[in-house]
């Protein structure tokens, strides 16, 4: 240490610290904040990454759902129990036969699946069960449409694994 | 020694605007601002509100109904947060909210004569 480095730091070492009381202080402010900082982000990343999930399973039984009222699948009537026009050569949206939708398969598109179809015709209630397995994280879509030229309701549940 | 003179003086000497501690405290709101929660929770409401006022215009579309059906029906799905209207005669009423959706559709009667059916519902 040089001469003039030990006359400017001569009044502090006298009092036997280095760093000023303020100095101190807002030391630990900066401590505190970058405390906050981390536990803020922490937080925020975990939100972020469980409304994701959140997200993808509501796109997943929006997805499912729809494609129930809108589709004609031989394979899985799950995704499509639409009735189809044979003359017309097309598949009549919404306008479902009970009969397919009884038929449908359990599906699983990366650990979300398909619980159970519930078909409420004019107060008769009809469930559908697809899978067996049991899940906290589940959601209900409702859907109107005609089963067996009845009006309907169909509530698809979804859960995740 | 002569470098640490410097940075605590640096406003006098080099003409700098801010001090160290004024720089120091200005980075730790930055960083704290940074962290604020400016993110909205994403969500598929505006979809399926639009399925399903679909739906009920495609099923009144195989069958039609009168306007008591329709504003049943109407309820099952939406509850009082939907407005229904036929041919912009307003037949139900709602609870009118932040959001809204609006579907319409043309359907023919059984005298096959056009009405507009228009649902608008509201949501938070």
């Amino acid at each position: 240490m040089t001469e003039q480095t030990t006359q400017n730091l001569g009044h502090i070492l006298q009092k036997g610290q280095i760093f000023g009381i303020d100095s101190m202080i807002s030391f630990t402010i900066m401590l505190f904040c970058v405390l906050v900082f981390a536990t803020t982000l922490s937080n925020e990343s975990q939100n972020t990454s469980q409304n994701l999930l959140d997200y993808e399973l509501e796109e997943k039984a929006l997805l499912i759902t729809d494609s129930l009222v809108k589709n004609h699948d031989e394979n899985n009537p799950l995704l499509g129990s639409c009735i189809i026009d044979t003359d017309k050569k097309r598949v009549l949206t919404n306008i479902l036969d009970i009969e397919l939708i009884r038929k449908s398969k359990p599906i699983n598109l990366n650990g979300i699946f398909a619980k159970q179809i519930t078909v409420n015709t004019q107060g008769k209630i009809e469930t559908i069960k697809l899978d067996e397995k049991n899940s906290n994280e589940c959601i209900a879509v409702k859907r109107f449409a005609m089963v067996n030229n009845q009006k309907s309701i169909l509530e698809m549940m979804v859960c995740r694994t | 020694m002569q470098n640490i003179k410097n940075a605590l003086n640096i406003n006098s000497k080099k003409g700098a605007i801010f001090s160290l501690e004024a720089t120091i405290s200005i980075l730790c709101l930055a960083m704290l601002l940074t962290t604020v929660n400016y993110t909205e929770k994403q969500s598929n409401q505006e979809l399926l509100i639009t399925q399903q006022a679909n739906d009920l215009l495609r099923v009144w579309s195989t069958q039609y109904e009168n306007e008591n059906t329709m504003i049943e029906d109407t309820k099952i799905i939406f509850g009082e947060k939907a407005e229904l209207y036929i041919n912009n005669k307003k037949i139900f009423s709602a609870a009118q909210e932040k959001n809204s959706i609006s579907t319409e559709g043309i359907i023919l009667n059984q005298m096959l004569q056009e009405n507009t059916i228009r649902i608008v519902v509201y949501y938070n």
